[in-house]
């Protein structure tokens, strides 16, 4: 994690399908959602599916991860999605 | 595909009934061994149960024009792309289907976007098929190539290049399905020119799926129903998710069985009957005063199908701030998104609706209360003057059209005031631009509406902003014999611009003064249509008469006071229960 990171920061460890514009548009409703994002890996899978790995960090500290988490799963491309490696406070679970 | 050109076709034209070409031309037959991409593309549609799709052709989507002659679907052309999104929506709303339009590259793509992005925000399940330059050209900055598939990125729920002529039935049956199912959204596709005109072994395509999706785990409803009944205060906050899940019949069974009073955001207008007892009306901005001070008092809101926007919640940190929630919604990413729900129930809201059963609850304290409330701030309709009321016509309208109307608004006081004060008995009745607030939506929307339900009266009910922003579709009601109604508001200004200008911004008016209007009588009448103008109280009656009585495309212009505002209206930033509502609030104002 880069100097960059907050308490709110937060690592997504996504797979996505090969499809064309599935890592753009996953990035792109991340952005939109209004977090920034930072130390981005993505690395093949096999012909079908890749993983992407990526710290977000919320523009606004009110943002919720766990919201996030969700508004980028419905996503048609995003097969699985985790967050990891927090590095202070939990994600509030969906009630 | 059925003639274009015929006048009178078959959306409540004099004639009724589509009519087609003699004869196909003879470059395909029914099983050909060897298809065009395009040919593929009109039988994928087809095979989804498309019947018809609006649209406009040009370049690179010429090759599914030519063989849209060799098909079967009803295109309906009409004079902007905005004008052909819009009208797919209608339809789709209007219908439950999936509503299609099609647009060719660059500048016919990019004139779709403000279709989708209201697609996206208010649900509608729409697929827009785009033509492309060849892929050989793309990256190139070709004529008219433009990037739609990333341009539309942020307001689609997902969407498709097809870069393989193999891949158009599956990519059309995902795309159909995706539209359809779960929260519904708008898919594109969009199609380079050179699989369009590449031949391919027939292939197989599939038909439409269906999907029931399930009720939320039972924990979750057993902790919903223990809220239930441990409530004193409950009230239900209705959206337009009610109508997408087809779950009217199971909300209106569940808000009877409980006896708990509802109010709508715009979106669920008429999912309860506005007329019901215990039914308040719309909340938030220009919500009905006793819908906002229910849910500013009540102990449970229950929202179902809705998503608590900014425009129903007003502040939000003092929205229902006494309530417990529970929140319905087929879409997880909703639940907890702005209001932090204390049980969250995923899932059908058609499953989760009949599912839940609490039990009799003791609220006859509250009802009680919600009928003074409802009584104590009924609306009333003797406004002084001598010129036309609008939200009196408009509530005449309502009631004297029937259950079968169908109301697509556009955008600005004259849609709050549909809101406000038309009776509607189902919400398949309201067409309007939620979350977008896109002026020029009514006409084609009601467009789309009445080929989807040629025996339904349908009324388009626009201001003379709004309807300057697609007034070219008055041609597409022509050239097909539409029977669309158009209410024209007129008060030679952007009202509801003004209104809050003499509000909130001291009285300037900047740039809200339209009375270098058309002669819309007339501008009616050079597009073919039966035009006539109101302009005193006493002749609205006569008005709505002939208007509802005329076969075929008609406008009725009304000529209304420029300075009528919109009341009750929560000011921007404030909580719903700071309702300014009307003189009291406009002393000193001009």
């Amino acid at each position: 994690m880069t100097d960059t990171a907050t308490d709110t920061t937060r690592r997504l460890a996504l797979t996505l399908t090969t499809a064309e514009g599935a890592l753009v548009r996953t990035l792109g409703t991340i952005e939109r959602r209004g977090w920034r994002m930072s130390n981005l890996r993505c690395t093949p899978i096999d012909a079908d599916s890749q993983a992407l790995e990526l710290d977000v960090t919320p523009r606004d500290p009110s943002r919720n991860a766990d919201v996030l988490k969700r508004q980028v799963e419905r996503l048609i491309d995003v097969t699985s999605l985790e967050i990891q490696n927090t590095k202070t406070a939990t994600t509030e679970p969906t009630p | 595909m059925t003639t274009a050109t015929a006048r009178k076709t078959s959306a409540g034209g004099a004639s009724g009934g589509a009519s087609k070409p003699a004869s196909k031309p003879d470059t395909a037959s029914d099983s050909p061994a060897e298809l065009l991409g395009a040919d593929l593309v009109v039988r994928a549609l087809e095979a989804q149960g498309v019947t018809t799709l609006f649209g406009y052709p040009g370049g690179a989507i010429m090759p599914i024009y030519d063989a849209l002659t060799r098909s079967n679907l009803t295109h309906i052309l009409a004079r902007h792309e905005q004008g052909a999104v819009f009208a797919a929506e209608g339809y789709a709303r209007a219908s439950g289907k999936v509503g299609v339009c099609m647009a060719t590259s660059g500048p016919g793509a990019t004139n779709l976007i403000t279709g989708l992005a209201n697609a996206f925000l208010d649900s509608v399940p729409i697929v827009a098929v785009t033509g492309q330059v060849p892929q050989a050209m793309m990256g190139t900055d070709a004529f008219q190539e433009v990037d739609v598939f990333g341009l539309t990125m942020p307001v689609v729920k997902h969407s498709f290049i097809i870069r393989d002529i193999a891949d158009i039935p599956s990519v059309f049956a995902r795309a159909f399905a995706i539209a359809r199912e779960g929260r519904p959204g708008p898919v594109l596709i969009d199609i380079p020119k050179d699989i369009t005109q590449t031949s391919t072994p027939a292939l197989a395509l599939d038909g439409p799926t269906q999907s029931n999706p399930r009720a939320a785990a039972s924990d979750h409803l057993s902790e919903a129903e223990a809220l239930l009944r441990a409530s004193k205060k409950p009230l239900l906050y209705v959206g337009g998710g009610v109508r997408i899940a087809g779950a009217v019949r199971a909300l209106r069974t569940f808000a009877g069985r409980c006896g708990i009073p509802s109010v709508t955001t715009l979106n669920g207008i008429g999912a309860i009957p506005t007329d019901d007892p215990m039914h308040l009306g719309m909340l938030g901005m220009h919500g009905l005063k006793a819908a906002n001070l229910a849910v500013q008092t009540c102990d449970l809101l229950i929202c179902a199908g809705a998503r608590f926007d900014d425009r129903a919640t007003g502040k939000l940190a003092e929205f229902a701030p006494e309530a417990r929630v529970i929140h319905l919604d087929i879409d997880n990413a909703e639940i907890s998104k702005l209001r932090r729900a204390d049980v969250g129930l995923t899932g059908g809201l058609l499953a989760n609706l009949y599912a839940l059963e609490p039990g009799p609850l003791d609220i006859k304290e509250w009802t009680t209360s919600i009928a003074a409330l409802k009584s104590e701030h009924a609306w009333r309709y003797d406004a002084p003057g001598e010129g036309v009321y609008a939200p009196k016509l408009l509530k005449d309208l309502s009631e004297r059209a029937g259950d079968d109307l169908i109301i697509a608004c556009d955008v600005g006081q004259h849609q709050m005031w549909v809101a406000q004060h038309c009776r509607f008995r189902r919400p398949e009745a309201h067409l309007t631009s939620g979350g977008l607030g896109a002026m020029g939506f009514g006409l084609p929307a009601a467009i789309g509406a009445k080929f989807a339900r040629p025996d339904a009266t349908v009324v388009c009910v626009s201001g003379d902003g709004s309807i300057m922003m697609n007034i070219q579709e008055l041609a597409t009601l022509n050239r097909y014999g539409v029977g669309v109604k158009i209410v024209l508001l007129d008060n030679s200004m952007l009202g509801l611009v003004r209104q809050w200008q003499d509000l909130f911004f001291g009285g300037n008016r900047s740039e809200v003064d339209l009375s270098d209007n058309p002669d819309f009588v007339k501008v009616a009448e050079a597009f073919g249509l039966t035009a006539f103008a109101v302009e005193r109280r006493e002749d609205v009656d006569a008005g709505l008469k002939r208007l509802l009585a005329t076969d075929g495309p008609v406008l009725m212009h009304v000529k209304i006071d420029s300075t009528e505002n919109v009341w009750p209206l929560v000011p921007p930033g404030a909580a719903n229960h700071d309702m300014m509502d009307g003189a009291a609030d406009t002393d000193g104002m001009p």
